[in-house]
C-alpha cells in the first residue's frame, strides 16, 4: 500500500493534523532543532560512529553530572492531557541513568512524564510529576543497558508506559498539567563519565 | 509488512520524486528555510511556545509590508504536477493577508504561483498567479489543513478534507518553491502560524 503523502499516512481524512515530531538521529551532527546542555558538570555529545549508534551523550566526570537534549523551553508543543512519546535509547554501562520523555521546564523535573532507567533503582520506572509531587511506578523490567523501545501515553486520567511493546506501568496521580517538550538525558552515578545513546524520538498530540 | 518509508510513499517500480516535510517543531526554524522580507524589513520567524503551536511568522510593522519563509528560490516543484499540504492559522486582523503554497519567487509577485490565500477579507481563496477563486470556507482564527494540487490544466484546493476551490486561470508556468507569507495592513506586526508543511511532485 502506498500513500500520496506523509501527511495522509498519519492523519485520518478531514482531521486537522496536530503537532508531531520525529528524529532519526542520523547524519554527521545533531539536528539544529535540539538544544544540548549540561544539567550539571561538563559533558559532550556526538554522533556515534557505529551500526545503529544514533546520537551519544557523555556526562561530566563527577557523581550525578548529567547532560540533556531538549527544545530549550522554546517550543513546548505537547499536550499534558493528550500526547505520546516513542523513544529508542539506552545507557551504555553500569552506574548510570537515563531519563526520557516529556518535561517542563528543561532543567528541572517539575512537570513530567518520563521513563527512568537508573542504576540506583531495581526496575525501570514511569515517573509523573504535577509540579510538586512525583509518582514513580516501577515496571517489571530490571534496569539494564539494553536498547529498548519506550512508549509513553499521556491523557487526562492516566499516564502509561510500555517497554518493548508490553504495557509495564500506569500512573493515575500527579500527572503533568502544563505544556511539555521532549527530553533525553543521561546521568552518571559515579565519579566517571557515562554515556547514553538515542536513535529515535517521536512525539505527537493525540 | 512494509519496512521502508519509501515503500509507503511510492508504488513498486516508481522512482521517488522530490519531497519535503517539515513538522515545525524543536527550538528553531529548520536551516533549509530562508526568511525573506518581501516588502519592508523586520519580519521574523520563531517557534511558538504553546501546545500545537508550530512556528509563528510575524510581518514587518509598516502597513502593507510583508515577509515570507521560502527556499531562497531553489525551485524543486513542478508547475504542472505537484502537491502542497500545510496546516496553518491566521491571527485574524481583517485587511491583512496570509499565504501558503508554491511560488516561483514571492507571494506578492505576479509570476507563477499556486497558493492558499487568506485575503484581506472574505472566504479562503485559491490563488494562481494573481487570480483568486474563493472557496466556501470563511476565514477565522482556527487551524486549518489545506492541500493544493497542481496539474497542467487546473489547480485544486482542499480545506480540512473536502475540495473547496478549482482554478483554471493563470496556471503556473515555471518551477516552484514552498512559501508561507504574512502581510500586515497596519503599523503593527501581524502573525501567521504553521505547524506542518509537505510538498512533493506527483
Amino acid at each position: 500500500m502506498s500513500f500520496q503523502s506523509v501527511h495522509d499516512m498519519l492523519v485520518p481524512p478531514g482531521q486537522v493534523r496536530k503537532q508531531k515530531f520525529w528524529d532519526f538521529f542520523d547524519g554527521d551532527s545533531l539536528r539544529s532543532w535540539w538544544t544540548e546542555a549540561d544539567g550539571a558538570g561538563t559533558g559532550s555529545g556526538a554522533m556515534a560512529d557505529e551500526v545503529d549508534g544514533g546520537y551519544q551523550l557523555t556526562t561530566g566526570t563527577s557523581d550525578n553530572n548529567w547532560r540533556r537534549l531538549t527544545f530549550d523551553d522554546l517550543a513546548r508543543h505537547y499536550e499534558p492531557t493528550g500526547s505520546v512519546f516513542i523513544i529508542i535509547c539506552n545507557r551504555d554501562s553500569t552506574l548510570s541513568r537515563f531519563f526520557a520523555g516529556l518535561i517542563n521546564p528543561k532543567n528541572a523535573a517539575n512537570q513530567t512524564i518520563l521513563v527512568d532507567n537508573d542504576t540506583d533503582n531495581t526496575f525501570y520506572e514511569l515517573a509523573t510529576v504535577d509540579g510538586s509531587t512525583t509518582n514513580a511506578v516501577a515496571t517489571s523490567v530490571t534496569v539494564d543497558t539494553t536498547v529498548r523501545k519506550h512508549f509513553g501515553i499521556l491523557n487526562a486520567a492516566s499516564a502509561k508506559l510500555s517497554i518493548d511493546d508490553t504495557l509495564e506501568a500506569i500512573s493515575t496521580s500527579n500527572l503533568p498539567t502544563v505544556k511539555l517538550q521532549p527530553i533525553f538525558a543521561v546521568q552518571t552515578r559515579t565519579t566517571a563519565a557515562r554515556t547514553g545513546n538515542i536513535r529515535r524520538y517521536e512525539a505527537y498530540n493525540t | 509488512m512494509v519496512k521502508a518509508l519509501i515503500d509507503y510513499l511510492n508504488a513498486p517500480g516508481v522512482v521517488p520524486l522530490q519531497r519535503v516535510v517539515d513538522n515545525f517543531d524543536g527550538d528553531a526554524l529548520r536551516s533549509w528555510w530562508n526568511l525573506t522580507d518581501v516588502a519592508g524589513s523586520g519580519g521574523s520567524a520563531a517557534m511558538l511556545d504553546e501546545v500545537d503551536g508550530g512556528l509563528r511568522l510575524s510581518s514587518p510593522t509598516v502597513a502593507f509590508d510583508s515577509s515570507q519563509i521560502d527556499f531562497n528560490s531553489i525551485n524543486h516543484y513542478s508547475q504542472t504536477s505537484a502537491e502542497f499540504i500545510a496546516v496553518i492559522r491566521k491571527s485574524g486582523d481583517t485587511g491583512s493577508r496570509m499565504v501558503a503554497g508554491l511560488a516561483q519567487t514571492t507571494w506578492a509577485a505576479s509570476d507563477s504561483k499556486v497558493a492558499v490565500m487568506y485575503d484581506t477579507t472574505g472566504n479562503i481563496e485559491l490563488r494562481n498567479g494573481s487570480t483568486d477563486v474563493a472557496g466556501s470556507v470563511a476565514q477565522d482564527t482556527n487551524w486549518h489543513s489545506h492541500k493544493v494540487t497542481v496539474s497542467s490544466t487546473t489547480t485544486l484546493m482542499f480545506t480540512d478534507g473536502p475540495l473547496d476551490a478549482v482554478n483554471t486561470s493563470s496556471l503556473p508556468s515555471a518551477a516552484l518553491q514552498p512559501i508561507f507569507a504574512r502581510q500586515t495592513n497596519a503599523a503593527s506586526a501581524k502573525t501567521g502560524d504553521i505547524r506542518y508543511m509537505e510538498a512533493y511532485n506527483t
